[in-house]
């Protein structure tokens, strides 16, 4: 076993006495000022830091041409899994089995049954027969209005306040803040806490639930939805250490008394949390599921399947909901529940073996993307219609996605950027699949040996920026109109990390500055393109921060982004908040906060006149307008 | 100010924190620069940064997740001194091992590039999960999952594992 090996290998490195002695030496001596942090990492070879930012324009795909796909019935689910089965058995075998491990446990497992004749146990058969496939051979293998829906909830009874950023409107992603203008709720990863926060002036610590007492939280995982009076917890709970065994739950807390709240239901899947939705009332709970190989039986399906446990259902998930990527090549899966807010109970369930690597939910579709290493993505598509989720399409496409805003689904269209790697050379295309995934158009080999780092789809236009690692040279293909093309592109230092709308005609872009001859990335950087005419897309401003990290550059939902209020707040390494409006063509600095306490996630946020930001242990008020702190409490 | 006076948990007091994560620091430090030397002086570095914070960890859990966040922060300014040593590096680590079937093991993972090397050492040697890891290197975990897959292809080119 690799794991066993590698942990023999790295018990025989250790430090040598003497170093061990002087390092304890150190403990006794005065601790030593503090020095600034120069954390500029050095890439590889010499490297032009430019990034290309890509504007591709999707004239093909216009409103006069699309016509209504039409969804076919799904044919029974069993012959379908079969059918998948069949073609695994045809896969190439690439090298010999030699992987069979030669233990001799007294149950049927999949280590000691590879060549006796197999004989149906249970309705999971199939499944089973698929997972040993994958131990056993080689195979090689697997927008509706895409806007951002940023900036706050308003109404004429409730203040203006602002919202985590939605990659699509109308379904909300989970955050540790969430806020309904009355109240803030936060929940502590490290405390193990959802603090009720009355907000305003006189902001002040209401109640504290607290979750996961009696489990091995995983302090890593923690969010929460708010709805109609009441919050979703979402969290993880090691069962087992290593190899890793976990369980994900959702708890529905009543807080319509936010001095009192209630807890109302609990629901349970297999696997590590992963990600979710919120769409009406209707929570899609995403997990990872590590099969435990040793521990498989085959006659007890509970050992190789994903369980889940609700009010109304607590059981594996049925066989005909388990879909088998013909690709796969992990044992694992990859669990998809719906569950009711409104009533606690599972609404469907979709388990796909082999697991996934991203995925994107609009209104009406969850696209699943798993990834395999012949550069192969495996999407599917499920359609989601009021929490029933149903298979409706399988396709794939070269290359891997960056994360969920490489996926957008446009006018019964699905649009990837990829990322296509052979040995160390990258290329980068843009592809459109229908809604049987079939592949209709294509941009390929655009901005070669960079990768994508960024994406922003708005509806007939598509934006992306690349980043080159290695060699200075690259060119950009231009293709004929009857196709999509690219209209424009922008060679800048540094790269932008998440790319988004910020009023009409401009695209805000965060990331990173580069040394444009050493590749050296420096400062965290925020760049606004005009792209009022898209064929002629300038960068108009640019501002160095300062900062050399912030959690903004790889989590989404750290930064709080508002084009009507004017307002850019992420939070940097060195307890800084940094908010930024652009005026006058330039970004300028509007404040720049310290946040106290223990390092954790820091979230900004508006409600009405007062700005706050909040973290594990403190909650500080500000006045919007001059930034003057107005308050401060202990979150405790 | 000296680290008796520091009003430290039990758990986050540095010297017991050296004693019970100076071999966990210094492998992952060792994975990243391939450096014996570069180890020494990171093992130094995090335990000094270490101290400055060590009041506000709120568990064990936190401990060793934030010394092995500061060996990757500090393990990054590294990198650039490393790489003209690396073929030293190799015959170095070589000599830790006697068994064969080990030292192949190692050097398939050395030979990987430094962010598949980090994310394999942490997931398999350390047993941390992708969320886990995505929250010690400040990589997305889509990413996290790439480098895995990615890194594993690699592997399985060079060593027979069933668990790869």
């Amino acid at each position: 076993m690799f794991s066993d090996d590698y942990k023999n290998a790295m018990d025989n490195i250790a430090p040598d006495g003497y170093i061990k002695q002087k390092v304890l030496k150190q403990f006794k001596k005065e601790t030593p000022t503090k020095k600034p942090n120069k954390t500029v990492s050095v890439f590889k070879a010499i490297a032009v830091a430019t990034c290309c930012v890509l504007i591709i324009s999707m004239w093909a795909i216009n409103s006069d041409k699309v016509a209504e796909i039409p969804i076919e019935e799904n044919s029974h689910k069993s012959s379908e899994v079969s059918k998948v089965v069949d073609t695994a058995s045809e896969a190439k075998v690439k090298e010999s089995s030699k992987t069979e491990s030669s233990k001799a446990p007294s149950k049927e497992s999949f280590q000691n049954n590879s060549s006796e004749a197999h004989v149906a146990k249970t309705p999971y058969d199939k499944v089973y027969l698929a997972i040993k496939k994958i131990i056993d051979t080689d195979n090689s293998l697997i927008s509706k209005g895409s806007a951002v829906a940023m900036g706050g909830g308003s109404s004429e009874s409730t203040p203006t306040h602002s919202d985590t950023i939605n990659q699509v409107e109308g379904v909300q992603e989970s955050d540790i803040v969430k806020t309904d203008g009355k109240y803030i709720y936060h929940l502590s990863r490290s405390q193990k806490k959802i603090k009720i926060i009355k907000a305003g002036k006189e902001a002040e610590l209401l109640s504290t639930v607290e979750y996961g007492k009696d489990s091995n939280v995983n302090a890593y995982t923690g969010e929460i939805y708010l709805l109609d009076n009441k919050i979703v917890l979402l969290y993880q709970v090691n069962i087992e250490d290593y190899p890793r065994k976990a369980v994900t739950r959702a708890i529905v807390y009543s807080v319509a008394n936010p001095k009192n709240p209630k807890k109302l239901y609990e629901c349970e899947q297999s696997g590590e949390y992963d990600e979710s939705r919120l769409i009406g009332d209707k929570l899609y709970l995403i997990s990872d599921y590590n099969i435990m190989v040793s521990e498989a039986d085959e006659a007890k399906p509970e050992t190789f399947v994903p369980l889940v446990t609700c009010s109304n259902y607590d059981s594996t998930v049925a066989p005909d909901n388990i879909l088998i990527n013909e690709n796969c090549e992990y044992t694992k899966y990859t669990v998809i529940g719906s569950y009711s807010i409104k009533s606690g109970k599972m609404i469907s369930t979709k388990a796909i073996l082999g697991g996934i690597h991203t995925l994107y939910c609009s209104t009406e579709n969850i696209i699943t993307a798993g990834y395999d290493r012949d550069d192969i993505t495996e999407i599917t598509r499920f359609s989601i219609n009021d929490g029933k989720i149903k298979v409706e399409a399988t396709g794939e496409i070269k290359g891997e996605l960056l994360n969920q805003f490489s996926i957008d689904e446009y006018k019964g269209y699905f649009r990837f950027v990829t990322t296509e790697s052979s040995g160390s050379k990258t290329s980068n295309s843009l592809v459109v699949l229908n809604g049987k995934l079939k592949k209709i158009s294509a941009i390929k080999n655009l901005a070669p040996d960079e990768r994508v780092y960024s994406v922003n789809f708005m509806g007939d236009t598509a934006y992306f920026v690349t980043f080159r690692e290695i060699d200075p040279l690259f060119s950009v293909d231009l293709s004929d109109p009857k196709k999509p093309k690219v209209m424009g592109a922008l060679k800048i230092p540094g790269f932008s990390n998440f790319l988004f709308p910020y009023g009409k005609g401009k695209l805000l872009g965060i990331g990173k500055d580069a040394d444009e001859n050493t590749g050296a990335t420096g400062e965290v950087k925020l760049s606004m393109f005009d792209i009022s005419d898209p064929a002629n897309v300038t960068e108009t401003a640019k501002e160095l921060t300062g900062a050399n990290s912030s959690e903004a550059l790889y989590n989404h939902k750290a930064l709080l982004l508002d084009a009507e209020k004017n307002l850019i707040g992420f939070a940097t390494d060195y307890n800084r908040y940094f908010i930024y409006e652009f005026k006058d063509g330039a970004f300028s600095l509007k404040a720049k906060l310290y946040m106290m306490g223990n390092e954790s996630s820091v979230r900004g946020l508006y409600i009405n006149s007062n700005f706050y930001l909040i973290n594990d242990e403190y909650l500080a008020v500000y006045d919007m307008d001059t930034f003057e702190l107005i308050k401060s409490i202990e979150l405790e | 100010m000296n680290s008796t006076e520091i009003k430290t948990k039990d758990f986050a007091n540095p010297e017991k924190a050296f004693e019970t994560y100076a071999d966990t620091v210094y492998r992952l430090a060792f994975v990243r620069t391939k450096n014996k030397a570069d180890s020494d002086d990171i093992l130094q570095e995090v335990f000094l940064r270490y101290m400055k914070i060590c009041d506000k960890m709120a568990s064990e859990e936190h401990v060793k997740a934030m010394l092995l966040r500061i060996t990757v922060n500090c393990s990054n300014s590294f990198k650039s001194s490393s790489w003209s040593k690396k073929t030293v590096a190799l015959t170095e680590e070589v000599s830790y091992t006697d068994n064969v079937n080990d030292g192949s093991v190692l050097k398939a993972v050395l030979e990987l590039p430094l962010k598949y090397r980090t994310v394999i050492h942490l997931h398999y040697y350390c047993g941390y999960s992708v969320n886990e890891i995505s929250g010690i290197t400040k990589i997305n975990p889509s990413t996290v999952k790439t480098h895995l897959n990615r890194a594993r292809s690699i592997l399985k080119t060079k060593i027979e594992a069933e668990d790869l």
